[in-house]
């Protein structure tokens, strides 16, 4: 993103300590509610809205009025009392970072009139760039969440700080006293001060731990690390440094430890330049379709009980090109030959190439580390120096803390940001155990499932609430800070701590102190602290990495942790891998309806999660169990679409564990293996994650040192009973229609593009001049879009950009199963060749804009038409509903209201058959719609705009500035929010312009181009990498 | 129209021995009866029919057109589906009272006064879908080109959703017309016969004062002449305007040229199907075999092989067109529509419309009642069938397989339709017994020369003649021949 | 104001027209002829100007046609001129339809309304035929009564009515 003029913290305007002081709060000067309201009790005595307006002041009710919440008239204020850099209609941007537990990324956050609407990536971070990924868009729409803790409480009864603080405090003392134990129990912590606080807490209560947990970890590379090179860090992976990348069941670019850092580092070898054609190459060894192995040049199904002796085999046949000790007696797995081949290539890409896994077995992570340091990885794709700091979970560190809890060796349990008593394969165990702990406190944002079992619960802000830090990488610092106050009676975790072990600052003063301290002198800028901070404010982040030392000496021992491997062996049942969705994640951010309506990439399912099986497997199972088997795939032609999305229920059975789901037929998954999505089937959740899906954490095994997540003595059995599965798209193949363009490879790319894309302008002019109407011209402004489907991963970003923008209604899971799912912009899956390991191909489907667009002509009431920008306009008031341009258009992306999803009519009883806890019916969840995008009434069409909102934001600027448009002046939520910067977005009259620069690429083609429609979005061909690299 | 005694090959198209008065009797005693239980039955069960479907209607107003089956690739279903099948079904009223009164066919008197009130409530029945398939009905006036103060704002004129709009009001106001300016002397029939005050004030407020004077006859026979004129292409022009709706889109399978012929062949079928189902019915009920003969039905069976055979050759027309065009998506479309999900709504339509009225051939068949009623409801149902086809298969797959989808409609659609029968059914029945279902004064006009027994009379008087010397003319001749 | 009528009835329109013929051969002035149907050759007998409904007909349609395809012309090329699917303004192929609808409706209801006016026939209207039996089977001719009519003429009206065969002489009143 430009260099926009970033607003800073507020009190960086007033540089004496005393406002440095008083402003940690929102607004600089107390907000005069008193003198406005008097102090009259109506304003006290008061129910929730009006608390929670009470906090926000009146800005915020302003916001609300702009957003059409019903509210009292008499909060409606003019800005009497105008707070500093506030003004009606004008967006703010707010450096920021979106930090919750591992997961981590640079934004800026847009607020209007004081309300947080909408996060963009954040381009000064190195690691994030600008980009973002689903959750990171998501992230906004959780702060509304009116289900987050909203008071203290004390055994799940509201009660007030004071009360919490007192007992809290005085039952610590005792145990101090006593010298018992405090466990502090969190998921991974990225901030330095945070980590400095519990420190300091520790230190004010001896025989305090700190004990870190991830439903989904990495403890195996950390282990593996610390026994190959004595650093027990998870690396600092550079992709962009690799030519080859073979990823071992990895998915870096969905979900596995920091997507949107390794995504954009892909990315940067993938994209194709005509002049010098050169792309990396990615290989993928995986039992289920991942969003990695999806975008994969080679993929190769492998089970999850061969992966390790894959990586063996890869290890022996790289090891004797290279001439080091091979290891005997391993077995030979389906995948032999590919990974001869594999290794071939990446002897040849030697100090480019990567090997990653997501084994979770420190032993397999010995080999993986083994293979990349014969193949010369350390220092160049591979940096142990800086290091990152996500995923610090060591596995046995939780089950001592449990066995301790279990034998009463614990005192007092502080739970902060982590959620074992669902997430986590123990949280039977775990239940029964906290009744043995005196003290439990939460410190989790909500009551879920881990914190109403916990006595007290002190909720923390949510994160755009709060002051904080970070350091996802050593060296790369990142500043949070609040973009509004506390919306309900909660209070910074760091804070709690802070007040219980007597420390007077709060934690913002905290964080400077410590910034002072330790980060400040590292700074090379010899200006003021005050400089140094209020500029990292401004920029989100500092950074100060060092050089990579460069490569490393491995000093583990392959040939007993190949023996250790070798011990175990499959039990021979289905094997099931468990993975983390990706927009849900491990289920932290079940609680999300834009994440949760946000479909599965591959198999479209949306707030579901399933047994996804292979085909065959599916036809014998279906076949022994005499079963109908509902697929469109096999004989598309005499079965139901939507009846494809009707699918039997079986039940799965793993040692004394059963749960019954869905089967989703995955083309792709590997004969004999199934896989299920964790995170789902939560009960304490929240609003909308409650019972959508089943729980199969409890699948999650402890082999002694690790958690894993596959398992081999599984069983499916049908259960006879049916179910309605929600999927945006029930059909799969392209009918060899031309509606995608693709390279089967590199070279073919290098000989053909040129004619090809001479030839494709010839026919296109042909068509363009073939109309009996004289053309329409358009003058200065005609705005355009290209869409690299090289560079589209298809993780589904821009879907939830383009939500946030444009207040796009969500829907819920039975109105998704019926299709009415309102997304304006979805991303078409196809499968091509064989059904057991189909090529995946992603196409981004959004109004194309057409110039003579097929959906104008039928409207009788003129309700949609054509703007002198080239912009195919929906006028919504004018809109009566007649459905004929939905059906006149010929790439099916308009989206009718069929209810009122976002109460935008005044009679409630519109909403009523809308799920409440989906969709933005409630005056909190309404906070976030966007007040520049009208929110749309019942029985009205609605499509994508182009962002006109933006479009018009980008002119006046320019025409404010008394200038004509720049490039880039104006740009689409889904353009920002792309993290493969796969979307361009321009004025196809300015020549010079990047989205020109598209156009006239040779890979351009436009979709259903003979119709005549002349879309304005052109698409550039895929091209795969397919040749072996030698 | 001349007077001439109608040739004796022509059967007779009133039965028995009736003079003027028995006509104006046999028409006008179901009105002037008290309803029959039959019919108290009836209407109670029609009407609650009707009822059923309004509320539906209703229920859809306040929820949302989501409480229909319709979705993001199918955005019409089972409500355009109706629209076209009502609309069709009302162009053989028109048909019947116009064309064939062009054609100067007698036989349309006897049958055309029920046709053209079937006419006005199917329009009735047809325009309550496109209006309540509207996502905001209650912004419905949009559609009309009306002043505004909103600076300028106008419908879309290009629009053939909007031809539509003026096509059905001006079908329905002009049949409107037309019907009751016929009614108007046989509502002074009635006004006349009266017996009771309110019967009588009230034919009375409803016959305009008409006394059938002369002029206002001769008046009467011009404007009916050139209404008649001037439906006919009205009538060709409507449902051709309904297949532009279709026509000029983009979706394989609607965008089809040969659609207007097809599209009013297909009325003309399916509307004379309505209304032999009906007739056969009224003629029953109300014992009017003698004004509505089996050679009505005969003739009327005829334009159904004729036109059902026009449909037939449209369909194949159409698939020959699309294996011939080379465009793939318009292959796939029929393909999918004769083996897609929805091949039985296909192959439904093809034995109904096609296959089955073939059967008319068959003298024997055409000219028996029961035969032919079951018959009327086949094509009915095919009709149906085929306006379904097209909108929906066309639609669920069309050009991106990514948005293909199925569509199967809910309770509330299936029972709308319902209710729109019961309406027509229910208006039917009001007219029966509150209105003459025969056109007397018409029938009367044609007795001379079409009535059974004075056929008979002129035949006897020409026999005579033949015996007798030279050229007596028969009666008839004689009246007509006078020359002041 | 109410006028007095000697009306004769006949049963048959074929008798009906020779007694027209005779009666106005002999010069008498027929006030009025009521039938149940329209009759033809009645309008000969009683040499009646054809009626020119048509021809006002064709007038209402033209004018229908100038307004349809004028005011759309002027909302979609002047007052409104929008870019819909990139088709030109002045899409006069598109406006067919919707001109001709117009065209017929002006002409049905112009004529319609036109008929009503002349020939006096409005909802409502309380005028019912003189004999009753006119709209049933009865042919009637009917001579009016007013101040200068002598005793002679109306004996000189039922001697010819009854020569003509009329079944039923009788006085009415409206």
């Amino acid at each position: 993103m430009e260099q926009k003029n970033y607003w800073k913290g507020i009190e960086e305007l007033q540089k004496d300590p005393a406002f440095v002081e008083a402003s940690s709060k929102e607004f600089r000067e107390e907000l005069p509610l008193e003198e406005i309201f008097g102090s009259d009790s109506t304003m006290l005595a008061s129910t929730k809205r009006r608390d929670f307006l009470k906090l926000m002041g009146f800005s915020i009710s302003a916001a609300a009025l702009a957003a059409s919440c019903k509210i009292p008239v008499r909060q409606v204020i003019p800005y009497v009392f105008k707070p500093e850099e506030v003004y009606p209609g004008v967006a703010n941007y707010y450096a920021s970072s979106f930090i919750d537990g591992s997961d981590y990324c640079s934004i800026l956050v847009k607020t209007r009139e004081g309300r947080p609407i909408k996060i963009e990536g954040n381009s000064m971070s190195s690691l994030s760039g600008g980009a973002t990924n689903a959750r990171t868009q998501g992230f906004i729409l959780s702060l509304y969440d009116k289900t987050r803790g909203q008071n203290p409480t004390v055994n799940n009864e509201n009660t007030t700080w004071d009360v919490v603080d007192g007992e809290i405090k005085k039952q610590l003392q005792d145990i101090k006293a006593k010298g018992g134990n405090i466990r502090i129990l969190s998921s991974t912590v990225l901030s330095p001060s945070t980590k400095q606080v519990i420190a300091d807490f520790a230190e004010y209560y001896p025989n305090t731990k700190h004990v870190v947990f991830e439903p989904v970890s990495n403890a195996g590379i950390l282990l593996a690390n610390e026994r190959s090179f004595g650093k027990k860090v998870i690396p600092g992976y550079r992709f962009d440094n690799a030519k080859l990348i073979v990823s071992f069941g990895a998915d870096f670019l969905g979900t596995w430890i920091s997507p949107v850092e390794y995504t954009r580092q892909y990315i940067k070898n993938r994209k194709i330049d005509a002049g010098n054609p050169k792309m990396n190459k990615l290989v993928s060894f995986e039992s289920r379709v991942s969003l990695t192995g999806s975008n994969a040049d080679l993929r190769v199904p492998i089970k999850p009980s061969e992966q390790s002796i894959a990586i063996l085999g890869l290890y022996n046949k790289i090891a004797a090109k290279a001439g080091a000790s091979s290891i005997s007696g391993v077995p030979s797995t389906s995948a032999d030959d590919k990974i001869s081949g594999v290794a071939d290539e990446l002897i040849a890409a030697k100090g480019a190439a990567l090997v990653v896994s997501n084994n979770n077995d420190a032993n397999v992570q010995t080999v993986v580390n083994a293979i990349n340091d014969i193949l010369g990885s350390y220092g160049n794709t591979i940096d142990l120096d800086n290091y990152s700091n996500a995923q610090q979970a060591i596995d046995s560190d939780v089950m001592e803390l449990v066995d301790d809890m279990k034998n009463k060796k614990v005192d007092a349990l502080i739970v902060y940001n982590s959620n074992p008593g669902y997430a986590s394969g123990f949280a039977k165990q775990f239940a029964d155990a906290i009744k043995n702990v005196g003290l439990t406190i939460s410190l989790n944002g909500r009551q879920d499932e881990t914190a109403s079992l916990l006595k007290y619960g002190c909720p923390d802000n949510h994160n755009l609430e709060s002051w904080n830090d970070a350091e996802p990488r050593k060296g790369i610092y990142s500043l949070a800070q609040p973009t509004i106050a506390a919306i309900f009676n909660t209070r910074q975790a760091q804070n709690s701590l802070l007040k219980w072990s007597d420390n007077t600052d709060d934690y913002y003063t905290y964080i400077q102190k410590y910034w002072e301290k330790n980060i400040y002198p590292s700074a090379k800028d010899s200006g003021s602290f005050q400089s140094f901070w209020d500029n990292s404010l401004k920029n989100g982040v500092y950074e100060n990495a060092a050089e990579s030392g460069g490569k490393e000496t491995f000093k583990g021992d392959v040939s007993t942790v190949a023996a250790n491997i070798l011990k175990n062996k499959s039990e021979g049942g289905v094997e099931i891998f468990l993975y983390e969705n990706i927009g849900i994640g491990n289920g932290k951010y079940a609680d999300n309806p834009w994440l949760q309506e946000m479909p599965d990439p591959i198999s479209k399912v949306c707030w579901d999660n399933y047994v996804s099986v292979s085909f065959q497997w599916a036809k014998k199972f279906f076949e022994s169990n005499s079963l109908a088997m509902n697929l469109s795939y096999d004989d598309k032609r005499t079965k139901d679409d939507l009846d494809y999305n009707t699918v039997h229920i079986v039940k799965v059975t793993s040692g004394d564990f059963s749960v019954e789901l869905p089967l989703v037929v995955q083309p792709g998954q590997l004969d004999g293996t199934a896989s299920i999505a964790l995170g789902y089937g939560r009960t304490k959740a929240g609003r909308a994650a409650n019972q959508i899906g089943k729980d199969v954490y409890p699948l999650v095994s402890y082999n002694g040192e690790t958690f894993s997540y596959a398992l081999t003595n599984a069983s499916i059995k049908p259960t006879g009973k049916t179910y309605q599965i929600a999927r945006t798209q029930s059909h799969n193949t392209l009918e060899g229609r031309p509606i995608i363009n693709e390279y089967s490879s590199l070279s073919e790319y290098k000989s053909k593009h040129a004619e090809d894309g001479k030839k494709y302008k010839e026919d296109h002019e042909e068509i363009r001049k073939s109309t009996i109407y004289k053309q329409i011209t358009y003058q200065g402004i005609k705005w355009g879009m290209s869409i690299d489907l090289n560079s589209c991963i298809g993780c589904g970003t821009c879907v939830v950009a383009c939500n946030a923008e444009n207040n796009v209604p969500m829907v819920g899971q039975n109105e998704v199963f019926r299709a009415h799912e309102m997304h304006w912009m979805r991303i078409d899956r196809y499968y091509s060749g064989d059904i057991e390991n189909p090529e995946v191909t992603f196409q981004p489907m959004l109004c194309q804009h057409c110039e003579n667009a097929p959906c104008e002509n039928v409207c009788p009431v003129s309700a949609t038409n054509h703007s002198s920008e080239g912009l195919n306009q929906m006028i919504y008031n004018r809109c009566v509903g007649t459905k004929y341009c939905l059906n006149n258009c010929p790439y099916k992306v308009r989206r009718f209201n069929w209810f009122d999803y976002t109460m935008a009519d005044t009679a409630p009883w519109n909403a009523l058959n809308v799920k409440d806890d989906v969709a933005m019916t409630d005056s909190i969840t309404r906070m976030v719609l966007n007040p520049d995008v009208t929110v749309r009434s019942r029985g009205v069409m609605e499509k994508c705009s182009f962002c006109v909102q933006r479009l018009q934001e980008g002119k006046l600027n320019a025409k404010k500035e008394n200038r004509p448009l720049k490039d880039g002046d104006a740009k689409t939520a889904c353009q920002t929010g792309c993290p493969t910067q796969a979307i361009t977005f321009g004025n196809l009259l300015d020549d010079n312009s990047a989205i020109m620069a598209a156009r006239n690429d040779d890979r351009t083609f436009f979709v259903l181009d003979d119709l005549h429609t002349l879309p304005s979005i052109g698409y550039l061909t895929k091209v795969r990498n397919t040749e072996t690299l030698s | 129209m001349a007077n001439f005694g109608e040739s004796s090959v022509r059967p007779s198209l009133i039965k028995g021995d009736k003079t003027y008065h028995d006509i104006t009797e046999d028409i006008c005693r179901p009105v002037e009866k008290a309803p029959t239980r039959l019919w108290y039955i009836a209407i109670t069960i029609t009407s609650l029919t009707a009822l059923y479907g309004l509320t539906l209607l209703g229920w859809t107003i306040f929820k949302g057109i989501g409480v229909w089956g319709l979705n993001k690739t199918v955005g019409w279903g089972w409500d355009i589906t109706n629209f076209v099948w009502w609309i069709g079904i009302g162009h053989a009223g028109t048909l019947i009272s116009a064309i064939l009164l062009l054609f100067r066919q007698k036989w349309r008197t006897g049958v055309n006064r029920s046709a053209e009130a079937m006419t006005i409530f199917a329009v009735i029945c047809a325009a309550i879908f496109p209006l309540f398939h509207m996502g905001r009905v209650w912004d419905a006036f949009f559609v009309f080109p009306y002043p505004n103060t909103r600076g300028p704002l106008w419908p879309n004129f290009d629009s053939a959703l909007l031809w539509d709009v003026f096509a059905i009001s001006t079908y329905f106001s002009v049949s409107l017309l037309f019907w009751y300016s016929g009614l108007i002397p046989d509502i002074a029939t009635l006004r006349d016969r009266a017996k009771n005050k309110i019967a009588k004030w009230t034919y009375g407020f409803m016959s305009f004062g008409w006394t059938g004077s002369a002029k206002h006859w001769q008046r009467f026979e011009t404007l009916a002449l050139v209404l008649a004129g001037l439906s006919t292409p009205l009538v060709l022009s409507v449902h051709t305007i309904v297949s532009f709706d279709f026509a000029t889109s983009v979706i394989p399978g609607w965008h089809t040229t040969i659609f207007p012929p097809y599209f009013v062949a297909g009325a003309i079928f399916s509307g004379f199907a309505m209304v032999l189902t009906l007739l056969v019915i009224v003629r029953k009920v109300f014992k009017l075999e003698e004004y509505i003969t089996v050679d009505h039905m005969e003739s009327m069976n005829k334009i159904i092989i004729l036109t059902g055979s026009i449909v037939g050759c449209a369909y194949l027309t159409e698939l020959f067109v699309a294996w011939y065009s080379g465009n793939m998506y318009e292959q796939y479309a029929f393909q999918n529509r004769a083996l897609g999900p929805y091949f039985w709504a296909y192959w439904s339509m093809m034995t109904c419309n096609v296959i089955s009225p073939q059967l008319f051939w068959i003298r024997k068949l055409r000219r028996n009642v029961w035969f032919t009623f079951f018959m009327s409801i086949v094509i009915n149902c095919g009709m149906w069938f085929e306006r379904f086809v097209i909108i929906v298969t066309s639609m669920h797959r069309d050009y991106l397989p990514s948005s293909w989808s199925y569509y199967s409609p809910t309770y509330v659609e299936i029972g709308i339709f319902l209710g729109t029968i019961g309406i027509f059914l229910t208006l039917f029945l009001i007219f029966a017994k509150t209105l003459p279902v025969i056109a007397i004064a018409e029938v009367k006009h044609i007795l001379k020369m079409s009535g059974e027994a004075q056929k008979k009379k002129n035949e006897a008087a020409e026999r005579a003649h033949d015996l007798e010397h030279g050229a007596v003319p028969s009666p008839a001749f004689q009246t007509t021949s006078y020359k002041p | 104001m109410s006028n007095k009528y000697i009306l004769g009835l006949f049963d048959d329109d074929q008798v009906l027209l020779h007694a027209i013929e005779k009666i106005r051969a002999k010069g008498i002035k027929i006030h009025d002829v009521f039938t149940p149907f329209p009759v033809h050759g009645i309008d000969e007998a009683l040499d009646l100007e054809p009626s020119r409904i048509d021809q006002a007909g064709f007038f209402y349609g033209m004018w229908g046609t100038c307004c349809a395809l004028a005011g759309i012309s002027w909302v979609l090329v002047c007052n409104w001129p929008q870019n819909f699917d990139g088709k030109p303004h002045f899409a006069l192929p598109a406006w067919i339809p919707i001109i001709f609808e117009f065209t017929v409706l002006n002409a049905a209801f112009g004529m319609f309304f036109t008929w009503l006016y002349r020939c006096n026939l409005w909802p409502g209207n309380p005028r019912t035929s003189l004999e009753p039996r006119s709209t049933d089977d009865r042919f009637t001719v009917a001579f009016i009564i007013n101040n200068d009519t002598q005793a002679s003429d109306i004996e000189s009206w039922r001697s010819i009515l009854k020569e003509t065969g009329a079944v039923e002489i009788k006085e009415a009143q409206d």
